[in-house]
């Protein structure tokens, strides 16, 4: 696949919250605030950009080699589990602003299915190194992308009028349907009109 | 709307929706939108017979059903306020003659049960509730959504399909190197006496003298002699009625004049690429009179509860939307995605608010639409 | 004893009402044979996960928990998914990375962090078995809702002559293709949401469905 291609695929075809439904309890749960969607969603980016890279290198240079690949799963959850950890010490030592407001989550964001996600989708489609790192980096911006948009819905909508049974969760998921409708208007024919 | 404190059975105070001051103003508006396009929709009756009375009065009875069923569980009376009525109207007159009636109801109660009531009714509502229904029904049931009625005033043509012109174009498929209206030839589509004659008048006339030669065949698409939905045909009785909107400022210039331009400047430069003749060689023309594109643009797209508030703001989502139609007309799945282009937009207009607002005024909406 | 059982039934389910453990939920339950499968592989890694967390609480450091519990649930996952792999291949094929992402499904480390570690084995096992069992239930009532509308088809295991789908008739000629799309999953969710949330504020006041993250 081309490198528009998985971008595409990633950020609007397969949206990872819209369409594969990774994430989406940050999505649902966490996002009443839009600036603690942001730092979120940017974590989980980062996060998901050097995992999709990092398991990249474990498969092709350890797993595979040694015939260990059905240990795949378990060898990825905690080699993010690691980067989760490493990532925010790094993070907290080198810019600690920056800590604050995105590098506290990336512990917190390194048990969330997006990221093992990211890690077994780019293995299961025999990902290069460079592609497992634009289909990381993509699908991160386009979780970011729904957490900022229904955060910022879900602010607006505490002013509403919203019925009483639907307050709170059940509003949120018909909110995060909606736009999954909108967002049908990308689908496979439309990946293949475009790249072909 | 403007619900006062004890009305509402939440005990909550209701956001007003911008531009609506109070029920009576909502009503008012409501009713004239709803005037405005029944000589569109009459013009669509015309073309395809009862058939087309039908779906729109199934479409219509299903919204003010749905709607007053859900006023009545929200303790509250909106009938009269009209948005339910026009909801109805725009879906069916989106709609192609051909469907089952099943369609137009559905469409209807997903547009009034989920996409506004489920948010508290009228003002609540993020997305368009008929543009969602429509939306809804084309996904699900693709196959109805895309057949289609040849118009009385076409028929008894020899060898015409019965397809609207942005489906002649697609089934076209990514090779055709023709131009649109030369595909429409090619699909049967003849050119009617009054498009020969006003065509001629217009060139010797008005725009000979500026040195412009309109080839023949756009004036029976102006007009409304095509096939396509209920009530999508017209363009010209469907500008019309927005003079009355425009006079009563229930619309604003920016949004519809972002969504042409920012339509039109994407079609002229890309829009030849398909068929070849390189940039800035797409039929701008063709493509703003086909399709759903004035309906949508006037009358949807404006709506003031799911658009944003600044004049800035309109302008972003009008051009937007403007674009993405075109991005999906050419790459989508669809012939005609306009209705997609502006429920995509819908979804980033609290984010468009919250940076073309000037100062951050909390949760409480105090500016109204230029 | 009995409410360690039941806890995770109704009270505190875990997709309605806990709101964990989502994402297979809404992905896989197109079909509801999906719902069923994907179900009953997480109540076995939950149950299995809940004993050994429970076992090695003694043993293992407080600051170790997470990658313990973590490396544990990959381990089960591992062997359920490659059980599967080997008797249900068609099935397992379907579910595809559903059922290796069951280890970061956060019911199963929510359930080891705030229950497991701190009891006795037996109570452990009730308490998965009862989360696992509430969660099977959910998925295949989400999955039946979408696939009787969706595809007016309900999707079970081929056995002999019958070849694993019920067609009900009138509904499977049109049906609503929207709700096997990811739009009907989440609008199946955020409805069945609010009737789970409204039927159980009736026995309980006040309870409008909590709201837990990640």
């Amino acid at each position: 696949m081309s490198y528009v291609g998985i971008i595409l695929t990633f950020v609007l075809v397969n949206n990872f919250v819209l369409t594969y439904f990774l994430g989406i309890c940050p999505a649902i749960g966490a996002s009443r605030r839009v600036e603690s969607s942001i730092g979120l969603g940017l974590a989980a980016s980062i996060l998901m950009a050097v995992a999709a890279l990092l398991t990249w290198a474990l498969r092709t240079w350890i797993l595979l080699p040694l015939g260990l690949l059905f240990l795949q799963t378990f060898v990825f959850v905690l080699s993010i589990l690691a980067l989760g950890y490493y990532l925010e010490r790094l993070v907290e030592t080198v810019a600690p602003a920056l800590h604050r407001s995105v590098g506290k989550y990336l512990p917190t964001v390194s048990t969330n299915c997006v990221v093992l996600g990211i890690a077994l989708i780019a293995a299961r489609s025999d990902f290069g190194p460079l592609e497992s790192l634009i289909a990381g980096v993509s699908a991160g911006g386009g979780f970011l992308l729904v957490m900022v948009i229904v955060s910022t819905i879900r602010e607006k909508l505490e002013t509403e009028p919203v019925p009483r049974a639907l307050r709170g969760v059940p509003i949120a998921f018909i909110t995060t349907g909606l736009m999954a409708l909108a967002l049908l208007a990308f689908d496979q024919a439309f990946l293949r009109n475009v790249v072909g | 709307m403007g619900v006062p404190v004890s009305d509402t059975p939440l005990g909550m105070m209701a956001c007003d929706p911008p531009q609506y001051h109070d029920r009576s103003s909502t009503a008012r508006i409501m009713w004239a939108v709803t005037l405005c396009l029944v000589p569109a929709a009459g013009w669509g009756v015309y073309l395809y017979g009862s058939r087309a009375l039908l779906v729109l009065a199934a479409a219509v009875g299903s919204a003010v059903v749905c709607e007053a069923a859900a006023a009545r569980l929200a303790s509250r009376a909106t009938l009269r306020d009209g948005s339910a009525v026009l909801c109805g109207l725009l879906v069916g007159m989106s709609l192609s003659p051909a469907v089952p009636l099943f369609i137009p109801v559905v469409a209807s109660a997903f547009a009034i049960l989920v996409v506004k009531w489920s948010f508290g009714g009228l003002g609540g509502n993020w997305m368009n509730p008929a543009l969602a229904g429509r939306v809804f029904v084309a996904f699900s049931w693709p196959g109805f959504m895309a057949t289609w009625v040849t118009p009385r005033t076409l028929a008894g043509v020899d060898g015409l399909a019965a397809a609207t012109p942005l489906g002649v174009v697609q089934s076209a498929g990514p090779d055709r190197l023709a131009a649109p209206l030369t595909l429409l030839r090619e699909a049967g589509y003849p050119v009617s006496a009054i498009d020969g004659s006003v065509t001629s008048w217009l060139n010797v006339h008005v725009l000979g003298p500026i040195g412009v030669n309109l080839p023949s065949g756009y004036v029976d698409l102006f007009v409304g002699n095509v096939a396509g939905s209920i009530g999508e045909a017209s363009a010209l009785l469907l500008l019309l009625g927005t003079i009355v909107l425009f006079a009563r400022r229930i619309i604003t210039w920016h949004i519809p004049a972002a969504f042409f331009i920012g339509f039109a400047v994407c079609t002229s430069a890309f829009g030849g690429l398909e068929t070849e003749q390189g940039l800035f060689a797409g039929d701008v023309l063709f493509s703003v009179l086909t399709g759903g594109f004035v309906l949508a643009t006037f009358y949807m797209a404006t709506d003031p509860v799911t658009s944003p508030l600044t004049g800035a703001g309109m302008l972003i989502y009008g051009a937007g939307a403007g674009i993405l139609t075109f991005v999906l007309r050419a790459y989508g799945q669809f012939p005609e995605s306009v209705a997609l282009a502006i429920i995509l937009m819908n979804t980033v207009v609290p984010v468009i608010d919250r940076f073309c607002t000037p100062r951050r005024s909390g949760r409480r909406k105090t500016r109204h639409a230029s | 004893m009995l409410r360690d059982l039941t806890r995770g039934l109704v009270r505190e389910n875990a997709v309605f009402v806990t709101l964990i453990g989502l994402c297979p939920a809404l992905a896989v339950t197109t079909h509801v044979v999906n719902a069923l499968g994907l179900g009953t592989a997480l109540l076995v890694v939950l149950v299995a996960s809940n004993v050994s967390v429970s076992l090695l609480r003694t043993i293992v450091a407080p600051r170790l928990h997470y990658p313990a519990f973590l490396g544990g649930a990959a381990l089960f996952v591992t062997v359920v998914d490659l059980a599967m792999q080997a008797y249900v291949p068609e099935l397992s094929a379907r579910l595809g990375i559903f059922v290796p992402l069951i280890v970061v499904n956060c019911a199963i480390l929510a359930r080891a962090d705030v229950f497991a570690r701190q009891v006795v084995p037996v109570r452990a096992m009730l308490d998965g078995l009862g989360f696992g069992v509430g969660f099977l239930l959910s998925l295949t009532l989400i999955a039946l809702v979408r696939e009787i509308l969706g595809s007016g088809t309900i999707t079970l295991f081929a056995m002999g002559d019958f070849d694993g789908v019920l067609v009900i008739p009138r509904m499977s000629e049109h049906p609503v293709q929207v709700m096997v799309l990811a739009p009907g999953a989440l609008l199946t969710v955020g409805y069945l949401c609010a009737l789970f949330s409204r039927s159980r504020g009736r026995t309980k006041a006040g309870a409008s469905g909590r709201e837990e993250g990640t």
